[in-house]
């Protein structure tokens, strides 16, 4: 999938698990730093990644992905 | 031991020493008696007296010589090397050699009394209809029969009949303290059994209950108790201003700092300080220290309460009948709330407020948390969470009973059959859940709760993990036991599978843990004449419980059937790789996400994390659980090393099995 | 950038602004706690709530960013998580915030990853110049009215007091918080700082030393990383006029393990830190009860001017047990003046006892507690007033308590009292705690805390600070000597090296001489002077004794003969690989007092000396003393004077007093060789035979074991 694509993707899910608009949300955005988000949202967004996209992410590695950034390449490696 | 009245000369010297009777007739004394060691001592009705020789030594007084001094006795019978000092009535007692009883106001019986057993409990329902009988030999799973299977007429029936008929085995109308029992300060013991070796220090009064005798172990009654119908087995301690109406204390409970319970019954190692009680069915290490904390129409164990944790049992319609039943390992966060009827599954945890009536029972290892006025389930969220894991590991350590005679059976296993089996429900639930739900939906609903859609899946996953992980540990352990290809075979083929079957459903009595087919039989054999006694009835679950490691490895048969498709005989060297490797994967998955939990122990974000365990770990001094400063935190360390064992033992399995032929 | 602490730490505990930074809604978290526990303890001062989501919080306006903040700020509190810290505190950083406290755990505790982020968030409190409390901390509370900040999570605001509070395990400190809050004992400031991972507890002395509103300091430490900062500072702290108590949690023994030495091995960890705490005048407590105790007695009271107290009781059995403690104590029960005594006479009734201890007679009322108060604390040859209640039924016992206060009040004499019960006399306690009267249930406990106020106001003045230096040393020398032995992968220096060693130490030594033939042997025993002693020298052979390989007092050339063979015979058996440099003759000194001098290395305090009288003294009664070097001469002497069997050396039972100079001098020569030779691992000198006063001493045997390669 092509990256910027892959990166509307990725706001639009962030966006609806926080609950904010996906233009608030820039390409380096920090989870918990720029957006809020707290641990009970951290798994929401794992599991809405993995609806999103149909893949299966392994959980320690997901919660150790703190930008928007690093979640869209790691979920870019699923994709391949 | 041959009795006799006084000589004259005796009589002179009572008298010299201010000592007067109604009748010095009605006096009998041990052959060897002799009276130097009382004085001020008023007797009336038939005493009778042993020998006092011997120089006590007493904690509160030092040492002193054990005889009368200003005592007025009644009708009592004053076993050897017995002190009583400054008691103004003794009447009716039968006082065992070397007791002590000083500066007491009044020890006294006032007619036919059953010492507290026999005592109706309203518990759970407060309402009536789950009414407890306690005696002093009554275990946790005794009580969890009564209160819960009340519709197994014939058991309940035989049950109480038995126990009845104990009770009124009991009866007298004098009352009896043991010997080396010490009561010191007190104001009214009224209608009691005080035990061998208990201590009574500073009660206020203390009516119609029974205190357990126990060298190894004694009960220890302290400053400003006020007790009411009530039964304490060995090991435990009362202090503190406690009041108790109705109650029942186990073994090794502790209760202190004011704690008011009535109607209730808690077993072994409880604790309770600070707070209220009513109605409760407190199973082992069921704890509850702090202020305002009130515990009413529940059943708890393995418990622990927030400070301000509070329930309410009233619907206002039909009067306080309603109950909550949380399951083993369950935790109230600070200042929780929740309105009965409500069931709370294993080690899961209540923060907030919830005026739903809601069943969790389905979901283990759960949070429910009160989100804009509704009753919010993360499943399977509390597997990972620090918590979790220090009590599990915590409380076989904490077992305070050293009464040669334990009551309750305790099973601690984490990972269980039952709780597993309750694992592969909420499986299936979620499953149901996540299929009919609509991409849509932000929540769907399950008995009154709401669970947030996308985090099903995660709770599926989690769940699989424990599930995984039983099925490794169980073959693991048995690996590690064998030493050849033969013994191996000979154990797995023994499991007793019942073919075609599904793994059957596990009680928890309460701490002991149980499958339905062994419960059904453990009926059978109280209901059967052969069981005549209280007595029999422990033996009977000694018995039963006798068989939990092997109906565990039953129970992991069927399930490996159940998942793998092949039962324990058939197993083959691919599939026991494959079964290690998943124990392996999983269990080092799980102590990370512990791990990563710890480093969150005091996560500002984490609605879940801090307010709950954080209130308790800032107020206990227990090391183990607060986070070290210089050196790596102990339980990090701890779970660390785990890691590495969890690698070593693989491999030993594996290396073992290579030897191994099976096909 | 340059840090100023003492600047960063006032705008800590004094901010004008706090940012919480990390804050949200969430009723029971850590960042609403704080947040609501500032503004709950009337903060005098604005305060921003930082939230990437929340516009507001608890009615206050909230920031996305730190640097979203208008105003400059003082104080940011941050609670975000451990992972994203650093990103919060550069922000920090670039709006010029210097005071920090970091309350997430999730750092060096847990290490792996943890200690990473410790490491960065120090880096960038560095690059700024911030100063930051933490983290894995409870936060910091400062009852200064100026301030009233409560920034931690402590549930309640303590009283405002004089006393600090330091701790590194937040554990404890709400315990404390609610044990004191239960006494009315107040605080001026309360600080937990978790990991230190730049502010430590040495900073935090330096602070308090200044701070106008703290009068006594009590610290709670698991571990010492700068032993002797600590001790500095400490000095300098007392020296200020603050005593300093602490409770130190024992971690498990690891100094005392196997050690090559009699020192390493008798030098344990909680000795060590022990020695240190006294050699520093910090008091230290065995619990949270002890330490209150005496922080109470310091805060609440002035200072004696002696040590002579009167004692005021209503119950002679209290008033006995009083001054036995007393006197177990080492205080005085003053003698009254006649005019005491007959004012006394005339105000109390005749079967009271008016003298000192003086009892008032069980149905004693308040006139006659205010009889007794004024006639103790007008004798002038009373420095302190106990008084002791026992509550009988006609004892008033509130009366009597604000009677006590109100004289205290008028009074520069410091005041204490034992009201002995709890629930009767509960009442009367609050009266006396609100009125900073120091309350002990026991007389015992009372006594104590006295003697220790007492002994602070007499010593604190006199923590000499000259560290006293020989000039008749060859420090290069015994530096090359290390040197090479160790870089010829040795760790013991032979005895003749040690002995050589000693010697450039100015170390009063035996003549001694290495004989490889007997003949030698014969030759030196005479030049040396009957009787001698002779040792094997050997590199493999540590313990002589064992080896066979000493054998003592031969008085002539026969003797040293077969003395010669039979060491060589016992050490072949003994060790047949271990080659034999030659045989050491010395000087056998038949008249004195063994006594062992010690040297350890210790990872927190640095060079530990030990001294005790050897023999069974120190083998199994363990009667030993430790102190950091260097040594002052008042640090030798009081060594000396520690140990029990030191009045061995003052001359006891028709013995005469050794040469307790000469050890003194031994001391401060080891403390002075300890500091320059970092080298010496751990030394024995064992015996140092000391003979009679004025004939000096002298070093009979020495072990020295260097560090390893």
């Amino acid at each position: 999938m092509e990256t910027k694509k892959l990166q509307e993707r990725v706001k639009k899910v962030v966006a609806n698990v926080l609950k904010m608009d996906p233009e608030e949300i820039s390409d380096d955005a920090n989870f918990i730093f720029d957006l809020g988000a707290d641990s009970m949202q951290s798994l929401e967004l794992v599991a809405a990644f993995e609806e999103e996209f149909g893949i299966e992410l392994d959980e320690d590695k997901a919660l150790s992905v703190q930008t928007v950034a690093d979640a869209v390449n790691f979920i870019a490696s699923y994709l391949k | 031991m041959a009795y006799r009245n006084l000589t004259s000369q005796e009589i002179e010297k009572l008298k010299q020493q201010g000592c007067s009777s109604e009748s010095w007739g009605t006096l009998w004394v041990d052959e060897k008696f002799t009276p130097e060691q009382i004085f001020n001592a008023h007797f009336s009705g038939k005493v009778t007296l042993g020998v006092y020789s011997e120089t006590l030594t007493i904690p509160s007084l030092g040492k002193h010589p054990a005889g009368i001094w200003n005592a007025s006795l009644k009708d009592c019978r004053i076993g050897d090397n017995v002190l009583i000092s400054n008691v103004q009535n003794l009447y009716h007692y039968d006082i065992s050699h070397h007791a002590v009883i000083n500066t007491v106001q009044t020890v006294t019986m006032t007619g036919e009394t059953h010492f507290g057993n026999g005592t109706e409990l309203e518990i759970l329902n407060e309402g009536g209809g789950r009414e407890l009988l306690i005696y002093d030999k009554l275990s946790a799973q005794i009580a969890y029969l009564l209160v819960h299977f009340r519709y197994q007429k014939n058991l309940i029936d035989k049950l109480q009949r038995l126990i009845s008929d104990y009770c009124e085995s009991k009866v007298g109308t004098i009352g009896h303290i043991g010997p080396y029992a010490q009561i010191h300060n007190c104001q009214i013991i009224k209608n009691m059994t005080i035990g061998e070796g208990a201590l009574v220090e500073g009660a206020i009064l203390l009516e119609d209950g029974t205190l357990a005798g126990c060298q190894e172990d004694p009960v220890k009654i302290g400053h400003g108790v006020i007790a009411k119908h009530f039964i304490v087995q060995s090991g435990s301690h009362i202090d503190d201003g406690v009041l108790l109406e109705k109650c029942f204390v186990g073994q090794g409970v502790r209760l202190g700092k004011q704690y008011s319970a009535e109607g209730s019954a808690f077993f072994a190692n409880c604790e309770g300080y600070h707070g209220e009680a009513v109605s409760i069915f407190a199973g082992p290490y069921t704890v509850t220290h702090h202020k305002s904390t009130l515990l009413i129409a529940g059943m708890f164990s393995f418990y622990n309460a927030g400070s301000g944790t509070n329930q309410s049992n009233h619907m206002y319609k039909l009067g306080p009948l309603h109950q909550g039943i949380l399951e083993r390992g369950a935790k109230t966060g600070s200042l929780s709330y929740m309105m009965w009827p409500c069931s709370v599954g294993a080690f899961s945890v209540v923060t907030g407020k919830h005026a739903a009536n809601f069943d969790a029972s389905d979901f283990p290892f759960s949070y429910i948390t009160a989100e804009e006025g509704k009753s919010q389930l993360t499943p399977a969220m509390n597997l990972f969470t620090v918590g979790t894991r220090r009590d599990s590991e915590k409380w076989p350590s904490r077992d305070r009973r050293k009464d040669p005679q334990t009551f309750d059976i305790l099973h601690f296993d984490l990972f269980n059959p039952r709780t597993i089996g309750k694992i592969l429900n909420a499986l299936s639930i979620l499953q149901n859940l996540g299929e009919k739900s609509r991409k849509e939906q932000e929540f769907v609903s399950y008995k009154g709760l709401v669970i947030k859609r996308l985090l099903i899946r995660s709770g599926i996953k989690y769940y699989k993990i424990p599930v995984a992980i039983y099925l490794g540990q169980c073959l693991l352990e048995i690996l590690e036991k064998t030493k050849s290809e033969k013994e191996l075979k000979e154990i797995l083929f023994s499991i007793p599978i019942k073919e075609n079957t599904e793994p059957e459903l596990w009680y928890d009595l309460a701490g002991m843990l149980i499958p339905k087919s062994r419960l059904e039989t453990c009926f059978e054999k109280i209901v059967s004449s052969k069981t005549d006694s209280v007595e029999t009835l422990l033996l009977i679950f000694d018995e039963v419980a006798s068989h939990y490691k092997a109906d565990n490895l039953s129970w992991w048969g069927h399930l490996l059937k159940k998942e793998y498709g092949v039962y324990p005989s058939e197993l083959n060297k691919e599939l026991i790789i494959q079964l290690l490797e998943s124990w392996k994967t999983n269990t080092v998955k799980l102590n990370n996400m512990v791990l990563k939990d710890a480093e969150k122990e005091f996560d500002p974000t984490s609605q879940i994390g801090y307010g709950l365990d954080g209130d308790e770990a800032l107020r206990k001094i227990d090391f183990e659980i607060v986070r070290g400063t210089y050196d790596e935190n102990p339980f990090v360390k701890k779970l660390r090393l785990e890691n590495n064992q969890v690698e070593t033992r693989f491999q030993a399995a594996i290396n073992a099995l290579k030897i191994f032929r099976l096909t | 950038m340059k840090k100023n602490i003492k600047v960063n730490l006032d705008k800590i505990f004094y901010p004008d602004s706090i940012a919480v930074v990390g804050a949200n809604k969430v009723v029971g978290t850590v960042p609403y706690d704080i947040l609501r526990n500032i503004l709950d303890a009337d903060f005098n001062g604005v305060v921003y709530p930082v939230s990437p989501r929340e516009r507001f919080i608890a009615g206050i306006k909230a920031y996305k960013y730190v640097s979203d903040i208008p105003d400059p700020v003082d104080l940011a509190i941050l609670v975000f998580p451990s992972s994203v810290t650093h990103l919060a505190l550069e922000q920090c950083g670039q709006k010029g915030i210097k005071g920090v406290i970091i309350i997430s755990a999730g750092f060096k505790e847990v290490g792996g990853e943890g200690i990473e982020r410790e490491k960065r968030v120090k880096e960038i409190a560095d690059k700024y110049g911030m100063s930051i409390i933490g983290p894995n901390c409870l936060g910091v509370i400062n009852t200064d009215a100026r301030s009233k900040i409560n920034a931690s999570f402590a549930r309640r605001m303590p009283e405002e007091g004089t006393i600090a509070f330091l701790s590194q395990s937040g554990a404890l400190c709400t315990a404390v918080l609610d044990y004191a809050y239960a006494k009315h004992i107040g605080f001026s400031k309360f600080i937990s700082f978790g990991n230190k991972a730049d502010v430590t507890e040495i900073d935090l002395l330096y602070y308090l030393k200044d701070d106008p509103k703290t009068k006594v300091i009590l610290m709670y430490l698991e571990e010492i990383t700068d032993g002797p900062g600590l001790m500095k500072a400490a000095r300098t702290v007392i020296r200020a006029g603050k005593p300093i108590l602490i409770l130190k949690a024992g971690r498990t023994p690891e100094g005392a393990l196997a050690a090559a030495s009699h020192t390493g091995s008798m030098a344990g960890n909680d000795e060590i830190c022990d020695a240190a705490f006294r050699q520093a005048g910090i008091i230290r407590c065995q619990n949270v009860e002890e330490m209150f105790n005496i922080a109470i007695a310091f805060a609440y009271q002035p200072m004696p001017k002696s040590n002579r107290i009167a004692i005021i009781t209503n119950a002679g059995g209290p008033g006995v047990l009083a001054t036995d403690a007393a006197i177990h104590e080492g205080l005085e029960l003053a003698k009254f003046s006649e005019e005491t005594l007959s004012m006394l006479k005339k105000n109390l009734p005749a079967t009271a006892n008016i003298k000192n201890p003086v009892d008032i007679i069980g149905d004693a009322r308040v006139d006659r507690y205010n009889v007794a108060l004024t006639a103790a604390f007008n004798e002038p040859s009373v420095d302190a007033v106990f008084t002791i209640l026992t509550p009988q039924s006609m004892t008033e016992i509130d009366l009597i308590a604000r009677e006590i206060a109100k004289v205290a009040h008028h009074s520069e004499k410091p005041i204490y009292a034992s009201f002995m019960g709890e629930a009767d006399v509960s009442q009367g306690i609050d009266v006396l705690q609100r009125n900073k009267i120091p309350h002990y249930f026991l007389p015992e406990s009372m006594c104590r805390a006295f003697a220790i106020v007492y002994q602070f106001s007499q010593t604190r003045h006199n923590v000499p600070t000259t560290i006293p230096t020989y000039e008749d040393i060859n420090a290069p020398y015994v530096e090359e000597m290390i040197t090479h032995t160790i870089s010829m992968g040795k760790q013991f220096l032979t005895e003749d090296e040690s002995i050589r060693l000693l010697k450039a130490y100015g170390f009063p030594v035996l003549k001694t001489a290495l004989a490889t033939t007997v003949d030698e042997a014969i030759q030196k025993a005479e030049d040396i002077g009957f009787p001698v002693v002779m040792k094997v020298v050997s590199d493999k052979i540590i313990h002589k004794s064992e080896a066979g390989g000493v054998i003592l007092n031969l008085q002539n050339k026969t003797e040293v003969t077969e003395a010669f063979h039979t060491i060589l015979e016992n050490v072949k058996k003994f060790n047949p690989t271990a080659s034999v440099k030659g045989i050491l003759i010395e000087k056998m000194i038949l008249d004195g007092e063994e006594v062992i001098l010690g040297l350890k290395r210790d990872k927190s305090f640095g060079p530990i000396l030990m001294f005790g009288l050897g023999g069974i003294y120190v083998e199994i009664f363990k009667d030993v003393s430790f102190r950091i070097a260097p040594l002052t001469e008042h640090d030798a002497k009081a060594m000396i004077e520690e140990t029990r069997a030191s009045a061995i050396l003052h001359g006891i039972r028709g013995r005469k007093p050794r040469d307790v100079e000469k050890i003194i001098e031994c001391l401060l020569r080891l403390s002075q060789l300890a500091v320059n030779h970092p080298s010496i691992e751990e030394m024995d000198i064992n015996p140092l035979i000391v003979q009679p006063k004025g004939m000096g001493a002298y070093v009979a045997d020495v072990r020295i074991i260097l560090k390893r390669e």
